[in-house]
């Protein structure tokens, strides 16, 4: 858990400072709101590191959420003919803010300690002796480290986002 | 650096390939285990629909095309918006890890999860906002100003409704709130009879803020789906009842008792056979109980949706915020007092 903690660590500080830069350095207004919020989401990642989850939903919620929506909705009342010009772009700041989305869930699932619960469930509810070595190492391992998995997971959905991010960049660039 | 090595060395060492094939299989059947009960439910939902629609001689449930949609198919789509589902799918898988199956298969167990589902619901407002700047076109913006405002002041009801099954359970956790209605007294202790406002104010927000999340509402047909190019609103549209399924399966766990058996006692229970036998019948009974009222509620969400009020967006907002908000927070409040008097919290 100390290793993983310190992975999720380093990917949502790098998430958090990348959208600040852009947040800050963006043209629109509108850019700026989706990085924001990005950015608030992940910094409630370091309070679910924390052990803070409470402190978490109401950052996520109230700052990644709800302030960048009433942000948003305040500009559409606004008669700038700047905001008009300036190009709003979605495509690189949603798939931020749902990769940012996924490591917290992922995060969560690890604090609960879900592979704990489920072996448990089938060792000391049951009241069966596992007889399979390899099971019986594979749970032991699970419950004590598994960040080789969320690894795993975590590659594949970035490749994911990521490739459909791509495709549509050239889609765009076709049109 | 040599630290994160030598660990993934002995992690692999330990188990050798054949037992981490097994872990990624695992993984890979749990993940496919949510998106394969999202697509039963879903399609289940629509043969109800269908067989309902022929049944009444109504046809699909669909209305007649307005300005705002016809403009909406006019405008010029960009690729970028077929991204904008993302902020619809993810929330929606995610939200399967959150369900108590039984009372020791949790996937996510957290302290707040009530609050986290709360939070997941919210995720898909963005869409709609981003969505309409994302058009360029001024009416579709202020139609997705309108509905994200509409949606918000739902939102809000339905909350304080949440918050005050919170207040009666004193827990955000939804296996404590499950556990709360007591498995002895069976049906009579659900949560419905003592806080019935808040399961009315509940379902009937639940029913406007899915219909405005999927453009359903008469004058205002926004969504994210219609931004996207026809070949993906095609194969993304049964994740609408996916969503009425899921919004059915927290309907349950607040207010039906969840996994619990409306009896009073688990059936499996009944004849004593073998130890190992009997308590692993215990965990597939509570699944069932959970799938079939969650499908029984669905169901009859679907049926309620067929004869949907005729509403604008003006008598919409007078309807969320002069009746439906100021009952759920007078609730909220008489509860609050009860509990207090009591017990405390």
């Amino acid at each position: 858990m100390d290793i993983l903690s310190v992975i999720f660590f380093y990917i949502f500080s790098f998430l958090s400072i990348v959208g600040s830069i852009i947040a800050l350095n963006s043209k629109s207004f509108l850019n700026a709101i989706m990085w924001a919020s990005c950015v608030f989401v992940t910094v409630g990642g370091f309070y679910i590191l924390l052990n803070a989850t409470f402190n978490a939903t109401l950052q996520i919620g109230v700052w990644g959420i709800l302030i960048p929506i009433f942000l948003a909705i305040s500009t559409s009342y606004l008669d700038k003919p700047e905001q008009n010009k300036t190009k709003f772009n979605i495509k690189f700041a949603t798939p931020a803010i749902s990769i940012a989305f996924l490591l917290i869930f992922i995060l969560l699932g690890i604090t609960s300690n879900y592979f704990e619960r489920l072996f448990e469930v089938i060792t000391g509810d049951l009241g069966l002796n596992l007889e399979y070595s390899s099971l019986a190492i594979l749970s032991e391992n699970l419950t004590l480290n598994y960040g080789f998995l969320i690894v795993l997971f975590l590659i594949v959905v970035f490749l994911l986002i990521v490739g459909l991010n791509l495709i549509s960049v050239f889609k765009d660039r076709e049109e | 650096m040599d630290i994160v090595y030598q660990y993934y060395f002995n992690f692999l060492g330990k188990l050798g390939l054949s037992d981490v094939l097994i872990i990624v299989l695992w993984h890979i059947l749990l993940f496919g285990l949510a998106c394969v009960a999202l697509c039963v439910s879903a399609s289940l939902l629509i043969v109800f629909e269908r067989s309902l629609s022929k049944f009444l001689n109504k046809g699909n449930f669909s209305f007649s095309t307005t300005d705002l949609e016809q403009e909406i198919f006019k405008s010029p789509k960009y690729s970028c918006q077929n991204i904008l589902p993302i902020l619809f799918i993810i929330p929606i898988l995610a939200i399967w890890g959150i369900i108590p199956y039984s009372n020791k298969y949790i996937p996510v167990e957290s302290d707040v999860s009530l609050l986290l589902f709360f939070l997941l619901m919210l995720i898909p407002i963005m869409g709609i906002l981003f969505g309409g700047y994302s058009t360029k076109n001024k009416t579709i913006i202020s139609a997705s100003v309108k509905t994200t405002i509409v949606v918000l002041s739902f939102a809000l009801s339905i909350l304080f409704s949440i918050v005050s099954v919170a207040t009666l359970a004193s827990s955000f956790n939804l296996n404590e709130i499950i556990a709360a209605q007591s498995l002895n007294k069976g049906a009579l202790g659900w949560f419905v009879f003592p806080n019935i406002i808040a399961f009315l104010v509940l379902t009937s927000s639940i029913l406007f803020f899915t219909d405005l999340l999927l453009g359903g509402l008469v004058d205002l047909r926004f969504s994210i789906f219609n931004l996207c190019s026809a070949k993906i609103l095609k194969t993304i549209d049964f994740l609408k009842y996916g969503a009425i399924f899921i919004f059915a399966i927290f309907i349950v766990c607040l207010f039906f008792g969840g996994y619990l058996p409306p009896f009073g006692f688990y059936l499996s229970e009944l004849y004593q056979i073998n130890y190992v036998l009997n308590t692993s019948a215990v965990y597939v009974e509570q699944i069932f109980w959970l799938f079939f009222k969650s499908m029984l509620v669905g169901c009859s969400l679907i049926l309620i949706r067929f004869f949907p009020p005729v509403l604008d967006y003006k008598k919409l907002v007078k309807y969320s915020c002069i009746i439906l908000l100021p009952c759920s927070i007078l609730n909220f409040i008489i509860i609050c007092i009860i509990k207090g008097i009591s017990g405390g919290v």
